[in-house]
């Protein structure tokens, strides 16, 4: 009876000081019923390839390592079951969209430089003391953009999102969402401060709403939905500030 | 990298959606009722006649109806259309192209609103 | 891990102008109807542009619409305007369906009072406005 049973990964690999491009590299690795994308990459930089490299750390879809291209797909290796390819053979590579440094590992620099800038924290215009305690905030208050707060940043989005891949100037998904997010906190004082990233032609405005960033993130922010949300009320304030200039701006 | 918020786009945004809308709740009836049941014959040809629809013209309200039926979807297709020509590979042309795609929908608004108001 | 970009040398696989049927070696079949959908607009647009013309053929006169009329009859025409009231069809489908689901997203845009309305309300909202406009504009257009 031979009950071992195999099957094919296949990863790109870009090993910078040897190739100028990336090259496959097909390794056959026992297959179990139970083990999801990222064991394999483990279990073959353990036994089979110790120079294969990739990133990943929670295993349990929280820290947002482990976003990699499954058979094309932007996905957590650490939550994609091996068993729904088999006995296919899995393609894993590096998140497209962003530039390759080695291996499964990309270079997220300009999602980080993106993130940062749409604030997202609670900016108040005036901070109280401490002594004075928290910002309190009703239930109803957080549903508003709890649903948005779920991001874990890991860039499934981008590489989900051709506008992004054509225009890497555009502020992005998981960027907008969170901007979004904290414009939705009864806490937050902050649109404004936010509105010239959000509104800018880089942001909400090169979105052309093709939605896969929704498709494929793997804790249902939305992020698609945000933008719209936010282009909806971008264009109602401003036709809001035309009919009535002498309205409140906030 | 420098933002700026945008001035404009929220204006093309807004004319984009409203088009959208008004293209997806009355352009089908549209096409089926002029394009379809009457060149086919399904309904009386008198109704596209001349002498019907001159009339229909004298009315402010079919005017109006029109210029709503006409102009916004312009607008919302001149939206799409620029977007997706730089996302289909003309994205070298994307300064350009606003130009003449909204340039487009404004002359056709011109247009519409010539035909309506001056000639008929 | 941020890096230098001068020193290190990375790879970037370029996306294809064809992303729409190929995207860096696999056909996504949601980024193909998403340019259906954007293609929409083109027939859109091409209706809009024949109903003007139409309209300024009126202003010639009765023989300039009534031979108009009659080519509206041709094989052609007719095909042009089956594949544009599919495409017409489809994009009230995506619009409706897409307004819906950014209405419902998060908390929702539709609020009564503190409470969102639930999206089965409005997802019957809009496509329920789509079926009255279309029996108001027919009833009109046979009735008038």
């Amino acid at each position: 009876m031979s009950d071992l049973r195999t099957i094919k990964i296949t990863v790109l690999r870009y090993r910078p000081e040897e190739e100028d491009e990336p090259t496959e590299q097909t390794y056959e690795v026992e297959f179990r019923d139970d083990w999801v994308v990222l064991d394999a990459l483990n279990h073959i930089k353990d036994h089979i390839d110790g120079t294969l490299s990739f990133r990943w750390s929670c295993r349990m879809g929280v820290c947002g390592s482990c976003g990699m291209m499954v058979n094309g797909e932007p996905k957590l290796t650490c939550a994609a079951m091996l068993r729904d390819y088999y006995p296919n053979e899995v393609r894993v590579e590096p998140l497209v969209n962003f530039p390759i440094v080695r291996d499964l590992v990309t270079d997220m620099t300009d999602f980080m430089d993106k993130l940062k800038a749409v604030k997202p924290w609670i900016i108040r215009e005036e901070e109280k003391p401490v002594s004075e305690g928290e910002y309190l905030q009703t239930p109803d208050q957080l549903k508003d953009y709890k649903q948005f707060s779920q991001c874990i940043n890991c860039m499934l989005c981008y590489a989900a999102c051709p506008v992004y891949g054509l225009e890497h100037d555009f502020v992005g998904p998981a960027a907008i969402a969170l901007g979004h997010r904290y414009n939705l906190d009864s806490r937050d004082e902050g649109n404004q401060q936010r509105q010239h990233i959000i509104a800018s032609k880089e942001g909400i405005w090169e979105c052309t709403y093709v939605g896969e960033c929704s498709v494929v993130c793997p804790k249902h922010v939305d992020p698609a939905e945000a933008i719209q949300q936010t282009k909806v009320a971008t264009t109602t304030n401003r036709l809001k500030s035309l009919v009535m200039p002498w309205g409140n701006k906030k | 990298m420098n933002y700026k918020e945008h001035k404009s786009e929220p204006f093309w945004w807004g004319m984009f959606s409203q088009g959208g809308v008004i293209a997806a709740l009355l352009i089908p009836i549209h096409i089926f009722l002029c394009g379809l049941a009457v060149p086919l014959g399904l309904i009386d040809p008198e109704l596209l006649s001349y002498e019907r629809i001159t009339a229909l013209l004298q009315n402010p309200l079919v005017k109006v109806y029109l210029c709503v039926l006409l102009i916004f979807p312009l607008y919302h297709a001149a939206h799409r259309i620029r977007f997706t020509l730089a996302e289909i590979g003309l994205h070298s042309l994307a300064k350009v192209l606003p130009v003449l795609c909204y340039g487009g929908a404004l002359l056709g608004t011109a247009v519409v609103l010539y035909i309506l108001w001056v000639l008929f | 891990m941020m890096l230098d970009s001068e020193t290190t040398k990375t790879y970037t696989r370029p996306i294809s102008k064809a992303w729409w049927l190929r995207d860096r070696g696999y056909f996504n079949r949601r980024y193909f109807m998403f340019l259906l959908r954007e293609l929409t607009s083109v027939f859109v647009a091409l209706y809009v542009v024949l109903f003007i013309y139409e309209l300024f053929l009126l202003t010639k006169g009765q023989e300039a619409h009534a031979a108009f009329q009659e080519s509206l009859r041709s094989g052609p025409f007719i095909v042009f305007f089956l594949i544009a009231l599919l495409f017409a069809l489809y994009h009230s489908w995506t619009w409706l369906g897409l307004t819906t689901k950014m209405q419902a997203a998060g908390r929702g845009l539709v609020k009564i009072g503190t409470k969102t309305l639930p999206p089965i309300f409005v997802a019957l909202g809009s496509y329920g406005a789509w079926l009255v406009a279309t029996c108001v504009i027919a009833y009109l257009f046979l009735t008038l």
